[in-house]
Order: structure tokens, then C-alpha cells, then sequence
């Protein structure tokens, strides 16, 4: 007998099958919102858990996501959407969503930003790269986490840092022979640095490329001392 | 300070999941909204958007089986369901930037991904309310037609500097081609394509250059803008009509084929593709967008009769009898209940069909049909089809049913010289003496007699005998101008008097709506459409 069944391409499986479980974590996510809502009104112990599994949650979101993203972007499926983009409102946006799962674990997430900036980008990916870094971020910080952005150069400048122990130094150096910054090892840093610059290197404006920073800062005068990464957008 | 919270809004839910709906509810309640209405379907969605404004809708795309939510959003843009101040969010679980960014017409306001947070859906409803009351002067204008006061309110806003100003720019510019001022646009774009080469931009570009007829110009641009943005498919739509208007069919044809490859659910690229490539004489790529119209766009508002007459034509020309008549049988399944316009429009290509295929006993029986709707209800019919009806008709012998269509064209149309003169030539053509022609064209005069009688009784205070007379001419020529605009022009002169009612209000709409225009509204119909705006909120006052 001849077999009727269509062969269907690996991305489309990818595809649902992300889709498929992003639906369930949304409902999962949204419980735990309730529960931990509920949680804080009775101001039961479990509280700071909770919030450890809610973040959990979301770092499997963004890595299907990621996932998907690095998926297409291999097999040239990926294309941009460039848009104008109020980058206070943005950046807000993305910091709520972290605000009250970090402040229970005693994390202060802050934004300094001037609030007339504008950029062009794609919205969906850039966060998904912010969002990547902002988890690392919690996993390494003390007890602090900033969002900055500024206008420099024709580049939009989005820089996260933190109040940790830094990058290790390998990483550091591994961007100094690697201009474009792609190779930063395995690891979930180092993945998400390559979804990063991969990110960064498909924004393009005439003949400007976009690409991404690690730094440690050491200075007094810069407001954390710890972790700190930049995406160039241009 | 005050607290910001929902209070009067009318909120609708749609998602298939009623976890997802009780989710959301209990999201939003919180902020107090007036109302929370929840549809599990498509077509639950569209019921309860005709019986309410809602402002804000939230909707799922993937709806399971029957309409998604693009679909949804579609049909109520296409029927003007919602005014243009209600904000429309689609959730989803995909991926939001590849789903179709730049591949249909309509974008909802904002995409939600899935899974969101209680902080990030407050968050943007908060800034698309903001967002929608700063555009509100623009988009009632707009709304009413009215461009050229819509642009003036761009330019107020602009000269603010405001911090939205590339939206401001982008809605100016499209303001601007639909009043065709070309060179108009021409100067607002190229500063901005200096600034940075957004896709949009050059898109405006390039068709205010198309409507100038610099094809080259226009060409070049619409090729870079594919280079650059291969995902941007409106360059794509736009390059394939430049090679139309100069009949490159070919080219044409290979850059859709193209574009819907990548956009196979956008149902109005496959139907050009579907046309272009029939009049290319391609008849097995026409055969195929054909069927794919007619299966992907099951359950679309832009699916019609055409689409099956089309795929019909494509058989006949490849001599495919059985299949003519399996499609025609197709259409007729599809649309026999469909909206009174598309089931006609199935019955009057059904005709023409069944006339090419020489069957002269199904002719007349759809014939037959045809009539006895037109006479119950004419407004089913454009005057174009009717005086393509006519020709039928009088082909069959029929030249009573045939003059009915004509007169009905005629009344349509009455202070129309260019298209009566279009009507008397097709008359001529056809072979009509001149004593019948002249005898048809009395319909015209008739319309004269009633309108005057109409304004006459409006104006001596009959105005409940002015709104009955006016209503029943508007009922036998739906599409006169004239007619339309003075039945709505009595029924606001009757509720100025005696006040406004929500039934009323709703007939004036259907009369105002019924007139088209294609070029500028003129001034009358924009004295009426402002009447009619006080009354609804004389309406909306406790």
C-alpha cells in the first residue's frame, strides 16, 4: 500500500510542537500568578518557592523560544521585524514582568532610560535576547539588576548589568579574539550570548551591523559594579 | 491622584479554551470594565460585535476550526463593525513577528505572546488607551471620510513634537494617497527615507510613483524594498500590479507565485494570482490558487461567488464539463446561505455559466430566480451586474425582465451622465430602437418627481411622510446618492425635532453607509455625517 502520509519539515514540527507547550506554560504561569497572589494575601511561607518555580517557568518559555528563533535563523527562515519602538515604554514593559518575582527573591530590577527615545528594531527579538540576559542576570546578581539605554553614535545602546562577581574571564577573552562574538562556549551564558550577537548581527541600517558587549564594570563612577551587557542596535 | 482602571469599557474576550477566557477575566476585573463578554468561536465574536461597541477585544488567533482571529479582524474592518477608536489585540501562542507581519492588509493594534503577565497586559492596555485617545480627531475624521481635516489634525500634532511622530508621519502619508496627492507624499517621504529606510516609507513611495505613472522609478524601489525586506510582502503585491498595468503578466505571475508561497492563508493574494495567472493563459497555476482560495478561505470574509465562477472559467477553457458543473454545484453549497448579496451574486454567475455551457432550461431557471429575488429585495444586486443581467435577459428573449434591469441601473444612477451615457450606448449596442431607449430613460424623471416631493414634504414639515417615501426610493435604487442622502437628511431633520432614538440612529447609519464615494465625499455628506455624530452622543448623555 501506498503511503498517503504527507512528510512534514522539521521546522513546522519545531514549530507546533513550541507552540504546543508554550499554551501549556501559559496556563501554568497563570495559575501560579493566581496561587501566588493568593499566597501573599494569606503571607504564607511558600511565597519566595513559588516565585523561584514562576521564574523557572519563564526561563523555559524564552529558551523554547530561543530555541525556535536560532531554528529559523540557521535555516534562513527567520525574517525581521523592524519597528519603531518607544524604548522607555518597552524596556517597562520588560522589567514588570520580572518587578515582583525578583523583588521576592529580594532583587531590585531599575531602569534608567530617558523616556523620548526612540529605536528601530525587532521588537520580539531583542526582548527575547533582554530577557535571556535578565535570567542570567538573577542567577549571578547580588541583589541588583539595571536596564539602561542610550542613543550613541547612530546605535541604539540597551545594557544590562548587575552587581555580581562579573563574567568569568575566559568569556571575556573569548570576545576579544572573536570580534563578532559568536563563540562563547556551551553552557546556558554562553548559548545565550550566541542567540545575542546572532540577534544583534541581523539588525542592519545602511551599512551599519549590530553586535553585542560583555563587560566587567570595575569603575566606581558607573552605578553597579558586577556584569554588564550591551546590544548595539543600529 | 486618580487610579486608572476600566471603568466603562466594554471588553470581549475570544479564545476556544474557556481556561484562557476565566484567565483573562480575572486579569481585568480587577480594574473594574463595565462589561465582560466572552465568545469561544469566531463566529460567537462577530455575533456579539454587531450588537455591541466594544472598546477593547481581546482575541486568540488559533481558534480552532472556523475563523481566526486574523479573519475576524478582517471582516470587521471590511464591514466597519467597530469604530476605528476600538482597540483590537490579538493573543497568541506563536511566535508574534513571523505570523503575518507584512503579508495582509490589517494588523491588529498589538500582539500579546503568550503566555503574558497580569503587569504586561495592563501594561499595554494602559498605553494603547493612551494611544488611541491622542489619535482620536484623526480617526473620527477619518472615519467620516473626511481626509482633509484628518490631515490637518496630523500636522497639529506634528508641530507639537509629539513623541509618536514616525506614526503621525505614516498616517499622514496614507491620508494622503487616499486623496491622491501624490507629490504631496512625495515630499513627506523622502525626508524620512533619508532619516532611515523604513520599509513602509519606501512602500508609499513607490506607489505615489506607480499613480504618477513613473513606472521606472516606482519599479526600482519596489525591487530594492524585496531585496531588503523579503518578508515585507506588499512590495511584492505592488511590484506584481506595476508589471499588470504594463502587461507583464509573466513577471507578474512569478512574483506572486513568490509571495504566496509565503503567505499561503492571505486569501487576497492568492485570488490575484489566480486572476493574473488566468489572464496569463497559465490555466493549471490558475486552477491551483483557485482551489486554494476556495479551501484556505473557507472561512473568510473575503471569499465570494467570483472565486468559484473563476475556477468554473478555468475548466471551461480546459474543456473540463464535469468539473464546471461540480464547482458550480460547489458555489451553490457555498452560498445559499450565505449573506443575501453573495447568495445572488452565486445565482447571477451561475447564470452566466450555465449560459456559456449553452444550457439554455438551467439559463432560464436561474433566470427565474434571479428576478424573483431582484423584485423582493433589489438592493441584492449592483448596477453593474444588472446591466450585465440586462444583456442575458435580452439575449433570452426576456425583454421585460431585461428593461427592469436597465431601469434599475438608470434610477441608480440618475444624476450620473457618464454612467447613463454608458447605459444608452450598451442600449444601442444591443440594439434597441431609439423609441425604447427614450421610453427607459423616463425611470429618470421619476426619480426627479420623487425626490422633489420628498424634500418638498421635509420642508413643509411632513417630515414622517418625508422619511416613508424616502426610505421606499432608497429601497428600489440603493446605490443613488441623492436618495440615500436625503433619507438620512429627514430622518436627522425628524430626530433633531424629537430627539434620537437607537433605532433611528442605526437607520441613518444604513443610509449614510450605503453611499460610496470614490472620490472626494462631498460637502453635504460630511454636514450630514457630523449631524449624525451629535445625535449618537446626544444618545450616549445620561
Amino acid at each position: 500500500m501506498k503511503n498517503n502520509i504527507e512528510k512534514l519539515d522539521f521546522s513546522t514540527i519545531l514549530a507546533s510542537s513550541v507552540h504546543d507547550m508554550k499554551n501549556s506554560l501559559a496556563m501554568l504561569l497563570g495559575s501560579l500568578s493566581d496561587i501566588s497572589s493568593e499566597c501573599q494575601a494569606r503571607s504564607c511561607s511558600i511565597k519566595s518557592t513559588l516565585s523561584r518555580i514562576q521564574h523557572e517557568g519563564q526561563r523555559v518559555n524564552h529558551d523554547l523560544i530561543q530555541l525556535l528563533t536560532l531554528y529559523k535563523i540557521d535555516k534562513s527562515q527567520y525574517y525581521l521585524n523592524i519597528e519603531e519602538i518607544n524604548i522607555y515604554d518597552y524596556l517597562e514593559e520588560i522589567s514588570l514582568e520580572y518587578k515582583y518575582i525578583f523583588n521576592d527573591r529580594g532583587i531590585d530590577i531599575s531602569l534608567q532610560c530617558d523616556e523620548t527615545l526612540y529605536g528601530f528594531f525587532d521588537a520580539d527579538l531583542v526582548s527575547g535576547v533582554l530577557k535571556t540576559i535578565i535570567n542570567n542576570a538573577y542567577q549571578y546578581t547580588n541583589d541588583k539588576i539595571l536596564i539602561s539605554a542610550e542613543s550613541i553614535d547612530g546605535f541604539i545602546k540597551l545594557t544590562i548589568t548587575d552587581n555580581g562577581k562579573g563574567y568569568p574571564p575566559h568569556m571575556l577573552f573569548d570576545q576579544a579574539i572573536h570580534k563578532t562574538a559568536s563563540h562563547f562556549g556551551s553552557g546556558s551564558t554562553g548559548l545565550g550570548l550566541y542567540f545575542s550577537s546572532q540577534v544583534a548581527g541581523l539588525h542592519r541600517n545602511k551599512k551599519k551591523y549590530g553586535y553585542i558587549r560583555i563587560t566587567n564594570t570595575t569603575n566606581s563612577n558607573v552605578a553597579l559594579k558586577g556584569g554588564c551587557f550591551s546590544i548595539f542596535l543600529p | 491622584m486618580k487610579l486608572w482602571s476600566l471603568k466603562n469599557k466594554y471588553i470581549l474576550i475570544v479564545d476556544d479554551f474557556a481556561g484562557m477566557r476565566t484567565m483573562l477575566r480575572n486579569m481585568l476585573v480587577p480594574y473594574r470594565p463595565e462589561h465582560i463578554a466572552e465568545a469561544n468561536s469566531g463566529e460567537e465574536a462577530l455575533k456579539a460585535i454587531q450588537d455591541y461597541d466594544f472598546d477593547i477585544i481581546l482575541c486568540d488567533y488559533n481558534l480552532g476550526p472556523g475563523k481566526d482571529g486574523q479573519q475576524i479582524l478582517e471582516e470587521i474592518k471590511e464591514r466597519e463593525l467597530l469604530p476605528y477608536s476600538s482597540i483590537y489585540i490579538m493573543t497568541t501562542a506563536e511566535n508574534t513577528s513571523e505570523m503575518v507581519m507584512g503579508a495582509v492588509e490589517y494588523s491588529p493594534d498589538d500582539y500579546l505572546s503568550k503566555p503574558f503577565t497580569k503587569e504586561v497586559l495592563i501594561s499595554r492596555l494602559k498605553k494603547l488607551l493612551k494611544r488611541k485617545s491622542s489619535l482620536k480627531k484623526i480617526s473620527s475624521s477619518t472615519q467620516q471620510r473626511d481626509y482633509e481635516t484628518a490631515i490637518n489634525f496630523c500636522d497639529d500634532q506634528l508641530s507639537e513634537a509629539p513623541n509618536n511622530r514616525f506614526e503621525l508621519l505614516k498616517i499622514k502619508t496614507e491620508l494622503l494617497l487616499r486623496i491622491n496627492d501624490y507629490d504631496a507624499v512625495e515630499d513627506l517621504v523622502k525626508p524620512i527615507i533619508e532619516e532611515r529606510e523604513i520599509p513602509w516609507a519606501l512602500l508609499y513611495l513607490g506607489q505615489a510613483y506607480y499613480y504618477q505613472k513613473k513606472y521606472d522609478d516606482a519599479k526600482f524601489i519596489f525591487e530594492d524594498l524585496i531585496e531588503d525586506h523579503p518578508n515585507y510582502l506588499f512590495s511584492h503585491d505592488w511590484l506584481a500590479k506595476l508589471h499588470r498595468a504594463n502587461k507583464n503578466y509573466t513577471e507578474a505571475q512569478n512574483i506572486l507565485e513568490k509571495a504566496v508561497i509565503k503567505s499561503p492563508k492571505a486569501i487576497k493574494r492568492q485570488q490575484t494570482l489566480a486572476e493574473i495567472s488566468f489572464e496569463n493563459e497559465d490555466f493549471d497555476t490558475s486552477e491551483k490558487s483557485y482551489k486554494r482560495v476556495t479551501r484556505a478561505g473557507k472561512n473568510s470574509y473575503y471569499l465570494s461567488p467570483d472565486d468559484y465562477s473563476g475556477l468554473a472559467s478555468v475548466y471551461l477553457k480546459k474543456g473540463m464539463i464535469s468539473d464546471v458543473l461540480e464547482t458550480i454545484s460547489d458555489m451553490r453549497k457555498e452560498f445559499s446561505h450565505a449573506d443575501p448579496l453573495k447568495s445572488m451574486k452565486s445565482h447571477i454567475n451561475e447564470a452566466f455559466l450555465y449560459d456559456k455551457l449553452q444550457r439554455k432550461k438551467e439559463t432560464n431557471e436561474r433566470l427565474d430566480i434571479i428576478i424573483s429575488i431582484f423584485l423582493k429585495d433589489p438592493g441584492t444586486i449592483t448596477s453593474i451586474d444588472s446591466i450585465e443581467m440586462a444583456k442575458l435577459c435580452y439575449s433570452y428573449e426576456r425583454n421585460d425582465d431585461g428593461n427592469k434591469f436597465i431601469q434599475y441601473a438608470i434610477k441608480n444612477n440618475h444624476d450620473n451622465q457618464k454612467a447613463i451615457d454608458d447605459i444608452i450606448s450598451t442600449l444601442i449596442n444591443l440594439g434597441i430602437s431609439n423609441k425604447d431607449i427614450n421610453t427607459l430613460l423616463k425611470s429618470r424623471d421619476e426619480v426627479i418627481e420623487i425626490n422633489n416631493r420628498g424634500v418638498k414634504l421635509a420642508t413643509t414639515g411632513k417630515i414622517s411622510e418625508s422619511i416613508s417615501l424616502f426610505i421606499e426610493a432608497a429601497t428600489a435604487m440603493p446605490e443613488n446618492h441623492v436618495i440615500n442622502l436625503n433619507t438620512a437628511q429627514s430622518l436627522i431633520m425628524h430626530m433633531n425635532q424629537a430627539g434620537a432614538t437607537e433605532e433611528l440612529i442605526n437607520k441613518t447609519k444604513k443610509y449614510l453607509d450605503n453611499v460610496k464615494f470614490t472620490g472626494k465625499p462631498t460637502e453635504k455628506y460630511k454636514i450630514l455625517t457630523t449631524s449624525y455624530k451629535n445625535l449618537i452622543d446626544t444618545l450616549n448623555q445620561p
